[in-house]
């Protein structure tokens, strides 16, 4: 081919592409692409990757708080309570669930099943924790409920007006509870009950001045939580 | 509608742009920095109920008094007694390493045999 012939070509392809109009040329399908592309990835990061994200579990019995609640006489404190050394009892153990539950007491099927698959055969529930911390975190409820004088609701939310139990969705690459990150994927909080990260813990310790003055770092007290 | 080099590039890049406008990026290297935290051949103590027991430090002659905090029957950190006459909540790194040398292998086997 001469050079002749190639020039002529491409001249051919450029009347082409002006033939083509503006709409098909260069501005109308690039803008088309970069907006699919926008949209596509939004859709992709705030509603398919939060699904693909956690898994669902749901607790192994439907636990009702307000009913219970109705019930006892101390509130939270009822079940979840503090042993005479100052330690937390945590989520209620067999032991303590039978003090009632020795055999079925209401119609509901959850406690028929509760009775008959747990309690009559001395088996621990499963139950699955929604605000279980790493290991790398100690933490004190004593401290914060007794000394700290705070309430539950401040990091549990309305946890005791709930009826039925939510799934415990579980984060696939760390294994964490959902809750630590909070329901929000974009990790903003509306209530101090939102989320149960490093930073939330700090924002209050920060604010109520707990052992701030580290020798180590002169910063904030890590070892009152990493110890 | 003609998809060349051109419409792909600007497509990618549309969807770079709209990556970076959601959580997914951040939320993954939280994720991960989270996962690269936690192999499973570290040792975490396990899980369990926490005890303390109150005792006296024997590793110097100093008599600290040391709070030694337990998973079950395993020690897992040894902390100072705050308000204690001889050291007031603070503990050296000697008896911090108390747990180390109670467990750590290079520690003098006891005699075997009689």
């Amino acid at each position: 081919m001469s050079t002749e012939d190639k020039a002529n070509e491409i001249s051919a392809e450029a009347q082409d592409q002006e033939q083509a109009g503006p709409g098909q040329g260069a501005g109308g399908p690039i803008t088309l692409f970069f907006i699919l592309g926008l949209v596509g990835s939004l859709v992709l990061g705030w509603v398919i990757f939060p699904q693909l994200l956690y898994s669902h579990k749901e607790q192994p019995i439907q636990f009702n708080h307000v009913l219970h609640n109705q019930e006892v006489e101390d509130g939270c404190e009822s079940c979840h309570f503090f042993r005479e050394d100052g330690t937390y009892s945590g989520v209620p153990k067999l032991a303590q669930c039978i003090d009632c539950h020795e055999e079925v007491l209401g119609e509901s099927e959850e406690e028929a099943k509760f009775v008959n698959q747990y309690v009559l055969k001395g088996r621990e529930v499963p139950w699955l924790v929604y605000s279980r911390q790493p290991d790398c975190v100690f933490f004190s409820h004593v401290a914060h409920v007794k000394m700290g004088q705070m309430d539950c609701v401040t990091c549990h939310g309305d946890v005791g007006e709930s009826e039925s139990l939510k799934p415990y969705e579980a984060n696939r690459i760390s294994g964490y509870s959902r809750d630590i990150w909070g329901k929000n994927i974009a990790g903003i909080k509306f209530n101090s009950w939102d989320r149960m990260k490093m930073d939330d813990c700090s924002e209050c310790h920060v604010r109520n001045n707990v052992n701030q003055g580290s020798v180590q770092t002169l910063r904030g007290g890590c070892f009152v939580c990493h110890k | 509608m003609k998809i060349d080099r051109r419409s792909f590039l600007s497509f990618v890049i549309g969807g770079a742009a709209g990556t970076a406008l959601t959580p997914l990026p951040w939320k993954l290297t939280d994720d991960f920095a989270i996962w690269s935290q936690n192999w499973p051949w570290t040792p975490v103590p396990e899980k369990g109920e926490t005890t303390y027991v109150k005792s006296t430090c024997t590793l110097c002659p100093g008599g600290c008094g040391i709070n030694v905090r337990l998973v079950g029957d395993r020690v897992v950190k040894i902390e100072g007694i705050k308000g204690h006459p001889v050291n007031d909540g603070g503990v050296c790194t000697l008896g911090l390493s108390g747990p180390q040398l109670l467990y750590g292998p290079i520690g003098c086997n006891p005699p075997r045999r009689k």
